[in-house]
């Protein structure tokens, strides 16, 4: 069996799976080793579509090899390998997982052949990326995150374009499309947030300088080179997109004439660059896109070297900002001589990898007739060249000698961006190893003596113009507002009025009201929780009362006047319902507690005598025991009390009672002539009249009920009282204990 | 470097300097002898127009950068920090 392809993203992905179990040797196999796979991979496989399949209607690509995919795949490859080479002392195995992933996805975005798969590996992309930055340190986290949500923002704009124009096409395939309508110009945007055009490049000079020393290099080479390649692939000749490149390419020479970390400067100087290749993409000529792929191929190389320089000062220093540095050229030589290498190959200097593509860049513009374009492009290279090659190197490792102790960093490190300089060198003597990868047929010469001289002279003159106005160019402690201001300042800015005049009307108001609760329930709290037990009483009796009357009344009960006149009483009761009446009065007028109690006992025994009268000597004797019981209870009770003290109530307090008195009389005594006036409920009535005898062999029908129908109900009651009763006996049997007498203190 | 020996207002006329001015004065006296292949604007063929654009470039971008900078954009350092 041959193997079709092997898709290079998976020796990449291949890695990061291995990647934390290997150790010693293995580690460096792996980490340079998969990378290398993945590079001489490309090499063997001719142009193809590989890997594709049909995903509900659609076709999904993920191998598509030509000569566009295939030039980006070897550099990222190539890139891999140098990269790897520079972090292989790193011993956070996490940073090389998130690499190899965000590696691998970025080899995927490329070779996809449309768009489904294509955002897939762009999302992996962004979320693998952040880990770098993240194991950056403490300070990385705001950024990262910030990096994450610009990226979510990009990718969702992205999606809905790829919905909106396969809804208008019907087809996923990534070719070109066109920059009209709202799918297009959707996908447009999603691209250029992740090539760092203004204004939505602020996420990448933000967030790169915090990432980690060798994670920076993966960052600055992989996530703007996709979206060159997406740009050229998509929207090569969008007119706009010359702009938007001539835009970049001078934004980015001016925020890094100002800034002070050296990363950032370098970071700045990428939105620069991928400028360069936008507008040789929006150009759109064949010339013109061949520039923008081969200043891609070039810039990822030495810009990977000036991260890794750079890079190497602060890991060796600790120091990122210009304003720390100085006079390392004695301490770091070899860092500073490669790190010229790629200062000279990014300022487009002669015999370097930028020569023979920066220029293709512009020749292509001007080969177009964009006057403009060409002017500005050739404005922004004498920045790169007066910022990055003289101002950077100027402030680190000449200028003021800050006596900062260091050396050259490790072998790895070293070796890693001698690859990477050797490689600059190599392609701009050798431009024709570049030029045949490009896409397109190249009738380009760029060692011609006009463009030899006129590259020297504009050198020379940047470099005499630096000399002269050098005391305008010393790093200053600052930093720059940027477009991420809008997101970083603009929430607060945007809060303002709700942090000051309506959270002062909102506090107000919500003092006003817990002030007002706090109030109301300190007053109901005094009137109500005075540890007076009559004045509970007095309220639970009131509010029981009120309720039940309430109830009764929404009920609809309604008291007759007429059943007042069915009741009959007969002489023979008149004299004990006097006499309980007389009783009630005295419990309520005695002033001593013992004659209260005895004389409410008396409206008990009334009460049984009552219904002796009225033929119910059952009842009687019940009301009769429980009476006796419960004065015996009360007197007992009281016996354990503290003694009475005589409280003088004011007249109010009497009067007040008095009337709560009268009103539960007379609510009781409704109630009593309701209940007599409404219906019984005859068919339970009825029933245990017919059935007490029959079922339960009782002619008393309440005792026939109490312990036969209710039978289960009476056990429980009986439980009840007999737990009182046994409670009464505890009382009973707890008698006070005598106090022990006090031991007078022995006299001194 | 260069500004170090010589006093500021005194670097444009130190030795190295006029050591890179002639430099400069050859280059573009050969390059008005060159051969044009590519020549798309009038500017193309002017000898030594590198040079005076490099210069000017130069001058522009540090005069402008530093001076929008320091009009708008450049802040103190914790400007961000709260």
């Amino acid at each position: 069996m041959t193997i079709e392809w092997v898709h290079p993203a998976l020796f990449f992905f291949a890695a990061a799976a291995v990647i934390p179990f290997v150790k010693g040797w293995g580690k460096p196999i792996v980490l340079l080793g998969f990378p290398a796979l993945a590079f001489f991979s490309l090499m063997f496989f001719p142009e193809a579509n590989y890997g594709a399949f049909t995903i509900g209607g659609f076709e999904v690509v993920f191998g598509r090899v030509d000569k566009l995919s295939r030039v980006f795949g070897f550099v990222f490859t190539l890139m891999g390998v140098i990269g790897m080479v520079y972090a292989l002392h790193v011993k956070q195995k996490g940073e090389h997982v998130a690499a190899f992933l965000y590696g691998g996805s970025a080899l995927g975005a490329v070779f996809a052949g449309d768009l489904l798969s294509l955002f897939v590996f762009w999302e992996i992309m962004a979320f693998s990326s952040v880990f770098l930055v993240w194991y950056g340190g403490k300070k990385s986290k705001s950024p990262g995150m910030r990096y994450v949500l610009v990226h979510t923002f990009g990718g969702l704009c992205l999606l809905g374009g790829i919905i909106v124009f396969a809804g208008e096409t019907g087809s996923l395939a990534f070719n070109a499309i066109p920059a009209a309508g709202l799918g297009g110009w959707l996908i447009l945007i999603g691209f250029l947030v992740n090539a760092g055009a203004p204004p939505l490049h602020a996420w990448l000079p933000d967030a790169y300088p915090e990432g980690t020393i060798t994670g920076t290099i993966f960052l600055s080479s992989f996530t703007t080179k996709t979206a060159v390649y997406v740009l050229a692939r998509g929207f090569a000749g969008t007119e706009i997109l010359m702009w938007v490149g001539v835009l970049m390419a001078l934004y980015g020479v001016v925020y890094a004439m100002l800034e002070n970390n050296i990363r950032r400067l370098l970071a700045y100087h990428i939105i620069s660059q991928v400028g360069f290749m936008v507008a040789g993409i929006g150009v759109g000529t064949e010339m013109a896109i061949n520039g923008a792929v081969a200043h891609a191929f070039a810039h990822i190389l030495y810009k990977a070297l000036l991260m890794m320089g750079m890079g190497s000062v602060i890991f060796m220093t600790g120091k990122r900002k210009g304003t720390e540095l100085g006079g390392l050229y004695k301490t770091m030589p070899v860092t500073f001589i490669l790190f010229m290498i790629g200062g000279f190959s990014i300022s487009g200097v002669p015999f370097l990898s930028g020569f023979i593509s920066k220029s293709m860049v512009i020749s292509g513009a001007a080969a177009a007739h964009a006057p403009f374009v060409v002017i500005l492009l050739t404005l922004a290279a004498a920045g790169t060249f007066l910022s990055t090659t003289l101002k950077l190197p100027y402030a680190v490792f000449l200028g003021e000698d800050k006596g900062i102790k260091s050396s050259d960093p490790p072998k790895n490190m070293l070796i890693g961006m001698g690859l990477a300089a050797f490689i600059c060198i190599l392609l701009g003597v050798m431009p024709d190893l570049l030029y045949q990868l490009l896409p397109f047929p190249v009738d380009y010469h760029p060692y011609t003596a006009e463009h030899l001289l006129g590259s020297f002279q504009l050198v020379l003159a940047v470099l005499i113009g630096f000399i002269l106005f050098l005391y305008k160019l010393h790093p200053e402690e600052t930093i720059s507002i940027d477009t991420d201001w809008i997101y970083r300042r603009g929430p607060k800015a945007l809060s303002w009025p709700a942090k000051n005049p309506l959270a002062r009307l909102n506090n107000f108001s919500y003092r006003t009201f817990l002030d007002g609760m706090i109030c109301l329930s300190k007053s109901v709290m005094q009137r109500f929780h005075s540890g007076y037990l009559k004045h509970y009483l007095f309220t639970i009796i009131s509010f029981v009362m009120l309720s039940t009357l309430i109830f009764s009344l929404s009920k609809g009960w309604v008291l007759h006047l007429d059943t007042l006149l069915k009741i009959d009483v007969t002489l023979a009761q008149v004299l004990p319902l006097t006499l309980l009446v007389c009783a009630a009065l005295a419990t309520v007028l005695f002033k001593n507690r013992i004659s209260a109690i005895l004389s409410l006992g008396m409206t008990g025994f009334f009460v049984a005598l009552l219904y002796v009268l009225m033929g119910a000597p059952d009842l009687a004797l019940t009301q009769y025991l429980v009476e006796a019981v419960s004065v015996i209870l009360i007197l007992l009770a009281f016996y354990f009390m503290p003694p009475y003290f005589e409280e003088k109530a004011s007249q109010n307090t009497k009067f007040v009672n008095a009337s709560l008195a009268v009103f539960v009389g007379v609510v009781v005594t409704f109630y009593m002539l309701m209940v007599m006036d409404s219906h019984l409920v005859s068919s339970i009535s009825s029933y245990y009249l017919e059935t007490s005898e029959k079922l339960a062999g009782g002619r008393n029908v309440v005792n026939v009920v109490i312990v036969d129908y209710r039978a289960f109900d009476t056990m429980l009651e009986i439980c009840v009282f007999a737990i009182a009763i046994l409670g009464v006996y505890a009382m009973l049997r707890l008698k006070k204990k005598p106090k022990p007498l006090q031991q007078e203190p022995p006299l001194k | 470097m260069t500004s170090k020996q010589t006093p500021k207002s005194q670097v444009y006329k130190s030795k190295k300097m006029k050591i890179l001015y002639g430099i400069l004065v050859l280059m573009m006296v050969l390059d008005g002898f060159a051969p044009r292949h590519h020549a798309h604007f009038f500017w193309d063929n002017i000898g030594g127009f590198s040079a005076i654009f490099g210069f000017i470039a130069c001058v522009i971008l540090i005069f402008f950068s530093k001076g929008i900078g320091h009009a708008f954009l450049m802040k103190r350092e914790d400007f961000y920090d709260d």
